[in-house]
C-alpha cells in the first residue's frame, strides 16, 4: 500500500513539475526578451554579435521586395538577419500580437491611421525624431507623420485614390479621350452601355472595400465630413439631412446603372482580375493596385485617373501614407533597428520599393516613373490632396457603418440607410 | 468492527490517493481556464481598447451598452436560426447516413472512407473553396436550367446567404456525427432486432424502440458538439460573407470579432462573449438534463 502510495505520489509531482517547467520556461522567456530590450534600450546596440530581427510587413504586396531589400542589408551588415514575415490582415495580427507581448522588432506602419495613433501615444514604436534620416524625406510631406511634434515612424510613400481607367476598352468602344469630369465618365458609360460593355466593375460583395470606397468619396464630396458626421451624432442634423450621405447615395445610384450585373456577390480579387483583362471600363481603388493588375495582365494598359467630385464641386484628390518604417520598443537590436530605417531612406533603396509599390514616394532623390499614374503624381506635385477621411474618423466609424453601405448598394433604400447610418454614427461618436 | 474501520481507513486513503491524481488537472484547468474567464470578467467592467496599457474601471456599462445595441439581438436571432437548422439537418442526415452505412453493400469501406474527407479540411480552406463555387459555378447551373434564385452568388442573396453557409457546414460537418452514430449502431445487440421481428415489429417500430433509445447517448454528444459549432460559427462566415450583404449573415462570433480587432472595444467584445457564454451553458445545461433523462442504458 505505501508503495502505491509513493508512486502515486511520485507521480503526480512529475507531472506538476512537467507543468512547472514549462511555464518557467515561458516566463524565463519572457523575461529574457525583456531584459534584452532594455539592455538595447541602454543603447549597447549590436556589439558584433549576430542578432536576428523580425520584420512584419502588413502590406503583402510588397514582401517580396522587403525581402530583397532585407538581404542586401543583411549582406552589407555582417551578422543580422531579418526575417520578413507578412499578412495582409495586419490589425488583427498587431493586436494579437500587442497581447502575447510580441511586438515585431520592425514593421510597416500607417502613421496617420488612429489605431497607429494610440499606440504612438502608449510607446509602443522608438521615438525617432531626433534622427538624421528625416531629412532624407520631401519635408513638405514628412509632417504627415508626425505625431504630436514627434515621430514614430519614416514616411516612404503615399497613395492616391481615383478611377482606374481600362484604355483599351474605351478605345475598342470608340472613346479616343479618356474622360476626367464626372459629367464625361457618365457619357462614356451610356456608350459602353449602350455596347453591352460594364462600365464600372465594383466588387460590392467585399464589404472592406464597399468601406474603403465610402471613405474615401465621401471625403472627395466633402473633405470635412468628420465636422458633419459630428453634427449628425450630436443631434444638429440627421443622416437623411447630410448632404454627404445623400451625395453618396446619388451617385451610387448612376454608377449602378453601369455595373457589372454580379456587383453584390462580387469580390475585390476577382473585380481586380476582370478589370485587367478588359471586362470593365473603370475600377475605383489606389495606388497599391496597380502591381495587382500587372500580376492578372502585364499587358494591360490602364491609367489612374481623380476621382472628379460628382457635386460638381472642387475634386481633390485622397492621400494617406501608405507605408511607413516603425521600429517596436521591444526591438532585440535598436541600433540595428534604425540603421535599418535609415538604409530604407537611401535613395537607392527606396527607388527599389517605389518600382514595386507603386505609391508615390516620399523620398529624395526617387524618381517616380509609373506612366499609369502620371496624373496622381502632378496632384500631390501641386498640392491639390487632401488627408483621407479615415484618418479624422474616429476609430471604427468605418466598420460600423460599412455593412449598411452594401445594403445600400443592394436595394438603394435611402431611409433605410440613412437610419442605420444615424444608429452607427451615434454609436461611434457617442460611444 | 475493528475489520470494518480497517476498511473505512483503507478507503480514505484510497479517495486521498485519487485525489492527488486530480491536483495536476486541476491546476491546469484552473490556469487555462479558470484565470482566463476571472481575467475575461474583470477586463469586461473596464474600458480597455486592446492596444494601450492604461484602462479605466467603468463597472457593469459595457453590459448596459450591449443589452440595449440592435446589433447584438440581430446577431443573436442570426446564430440561433443558423444553430437550429445546424442542428436539425445534422441529426436527420447523419443518423440517415450512419443507416446506410451500417447495411452490408459493396464498397463500404470505400464510401466510409470517402464520406470522412471533407472533416480533415480546414473550416476556412473549405469556405474559400466554396466561395468561388458559389460566384462562378452556381449562377452558371442556375443560368443553365432557369433557376432565377441560383442565377446569382448565393452569398449576395440576404434570404439565401444563410442557406448557402449551412450547406458548406453540413458537407464538412457530417462526417463526425456519421461516425459517432455509426458506432452507436453497431452497439446495439442484434438479438434485440430478431426478438422485435419474431415479435411482429414493423422496421419504424423497430427504428423507434429500439435504435433511437439505444443512440440517445450519441445524440447528446452529437447535439453538444453541433450547438457549440452553430453558436460559435465564425470560420464560414469569415471566409464567405464577412457578415454580410449588411448584417444578414452576422453571428455573435464574428461581431465578438468585429467589435475587438477592427474597433478596438475589446473590453465591449469580452463582455459580448461573457454573455454569450452563459446563454451557451444554460442551453447546454438544459439539453443535457433531457437528453440524459432518455437514455436506454
Amino acid at each position: 500500500m505505501k508503495l502505491r502510495r509513493f508512486a502515486a505520489v511520485l507521480m503526480a509531482l512529475a507531472m506538476l513539475g512537467a507543468a512547472g517547467c514549462s511555464q518557467s520556461e515561458t516566463g524565463s522567456q519572457a523575461g529574457g526578451d525583456a531584459s534584452a530590450a532594455s539592455t538595447d534600450n541602454g543603447g549597447t546596440g549590436n556589439t558584433g554579435a549576430s542578432v536576428e530581427l523580425e520584420l512584419l510587413m502588413t502590406k503583402p504586396e510588397t514582401a517580396g521586395v522587403m525581402e530583397e531589400i532585407a538581404a542586401k542589408f543583411c549582406e552589407e551588415n555582417e551578422g543580422v538577419t531579418i526575417n520578413v514575415t507578412s499578412t495582409s490582415d495586419g490589425r488583427t495580427v498587431i493586436q494579437t500580437r500587442l497581447s502575447a507581448n510580441e511586438m515585431p522588432d520592425l514593421m510597416n506602419t500607417f502613421p496617420l491611421e488612429e489605431f497607429y495613433k494610440s499606440m504612438f501615444a502608449d510607446g509602443r514604436f522608438v521615438d525617432i525624431t531626433d534622427q538624421e534620416f528625416l531629412n532624407n524625406v520631401k519635408q513638405d510631406t514628412l509632417e504627415l507623420s508626425d505625431y504630436e511634434g514627434s515621430y514614430y515612424a519614416v514616411p516612404m510613400s503615399v497613395s492616391t485614390y481615383g478611377i482606374y481607367v481600362n484604355n483599351t476598352v474605351l478605345k475598342e468602344n470608340g472613346i479616343e479621350t479618356t474622360p476626367t469630369t464626372w459629367d464625361e465618365i457618365i457619357a462614356a458609360c451610356e456608350t459602353l452601355k449602350a455596347n453591352g460593355v460594364t462600365g464600372f466593375i465594383l466588387p460590392n460583395q467585399d464589404v472592406g472595400n464597399v468601406a474603403q470606397r465610402f471613405e474615401r468619396t465621401v471625403g472627395i464630396i466633402n473633405n470635412d465630413s468628420n465636422s458633419e458626421f459630428q453634427k449628425i451624432a450630436s443631434g444638429e442634423m440627421t443622416a437623411a439631412d447630410s448632404p454627404t450621405l445623400n451625395a453618396w447615395c446619388d451617385y451610387n445610384d448612376q454608377l449602378l446603372q453601369y455595373a457589372n450585373s454580379d456587383h453584390m456577390g462580387m469580390d475585390y480579387d476577382v473585380a481586380c482580375a476582370d478589370f485587367s483583362n478588359g471586362k470593365g471600363a473603370f475600377m475605383l481603388s489606389g495606388t497599391w493596385m496597380l502591381s495587382t493588375i500587372q500580376q492578372n495582365n502585364p499587358d494591360a494598359d490602364v491609367s489612374l485617373i481623380a476621382f472628379p467630385n460628382p457635386t460638381g464641386g472642387e475634386t481633390k484628390v485622397p492621400i494617406n501614407v501608405d507605408t511607413a518604417f516603425s521600429v517596436g520598443e521591444t526591438c532585440k537590436d535598436m541600433d540595428v533597428g534604425i540603421q535599418f530605417l535609415s538604409y530604407m531612406t537611401q535613395p537607392e533603396i527606396a527607388q527599389m520599393y517605389c518600382d514595386v509599390d507603386g505609391n508615390v514616394s516620399l523620398i529624395e532623390g526617387v524618381t517616380y516613373d509609373i506612366p499609369q499614374h502620371q496624373g496622381m503624381l502632378e496632384a500631390v506635385d501641386s498640392g491639390n490632396v487632401f488627408v483621407t477621411a479615415v484618418n479624422f474618423w474616429p476609430d471604427g466609424l468605418r466598420e460600423e457603418i460599412r455593412p449598411y453601405c452594401q445594403v445600400y448598394l443592394q436595394d438603394q433604400n435611402r431611409d433605410a440607410f440613412f437610419a442605420d447610418a444615424q444608429t452607427a454614427i451615434e454609436n461611434i461618436y457617442n460611444g | 468492527m475493528k475489520k470494518a474501520s480497517h476498511i473505512g481507513a483503507a478507503n480514505r486513503q484510497q479517495n486521498r490517493v485519487f485525489a492527488l491524481f486530480t491536483v495536476p488537472g486541476f491546476l491546469l484547468y484552473c490556469a487555462f481556464f479558470i484565470t482566463p474567464v476571472i481575467m475575461g470578467i474583470y477586463y469586461s467592467l473596464t474600458d480597455w481598447d486592446g492596444v494601450t496599457r492604461k484602462f479605466n474601471f467603468i463597472g457593469m456599462e459595457n453590459y448596459g451598452k450591449l443589452l440595449q445595441n440592435k446589433q447584438f439581438y440581430n446577431s443573436l436571432v442570426f446564430t440561433f436560426q443558423y444553430t437550429i437548422l445546424l442542428i436539425f439537418f445534422t441529426v436527420v442526415l447523419a443518423v440517415m447516413l450512419s443507416l446506410l452505412l451500417n447495411r452490408k453493400i459493396k464498397g463500404l469501406a470505400f464510401f466510409r472512407a470517402m464520406y470522412f474527407i471533407p472533416a480533415v479540411l480546414s473550416m476556412l480552406t473549405v469556405g474559400l473553396i466554396f466561395k468561388q463555387l458559389y460566384y462562378h459555378v452556381v449562377p452558371a447551373i442556375g443560368q443553365t436550367l432557369g433557376i432565377e434564385a441560383l442565377s446569382q452568388n448565393p452569398l449576395s442573396n440576404s434570404a439565401l446567404a444563410i442557406w448557402a453557409i449551412l450547406f458548406v457546414n453540413l458537407w464538412q460537418g457530417l462526417p463526425i456525427p456519421t461516425l459517432l452514430f455509426l458506432a452507436g449502431l453497431q452497439g446495439i445487440p442484434s438479438d434485440l432486432y430478431e426478438a422485435a421481428a419474431l415479435d411482429g415489429a414493423s422496421a419504424w417500430q423497430r427504428f423507434r424502440t429500439i435504435t433511437i433509445p439505444f443512440l440517445m447517448p450519441v445524440l447528446s454528444v452529437v447535439l453538444v458538439l453541433t450547438l457549440k459549432s452553430g453558436l460559435m460559427v465564425f470560420d464560414y462566415i469569415m471566409s464567405m460573407t464577412e457578415g454580410g450583404p449588411g448584417t444578414a449573415t452576422q453571428s455573435v462570433a464574428y461581431m465578438i470579432y468585429l467589435h475587438g480587432f477592427t474597433q478596438n472595444k475589446y473590453a465591449y467584445s469580452i463582455a459580448e462573449a461573457i454573455v454569450i457564454g452563459i446563454i451557451i451553458a444554460l442551453i447546454s445545461a438544459v439539453q443535457i438534463y433531457f437528453t440524459n433523462k432518455k437514455k436506454a442504458v
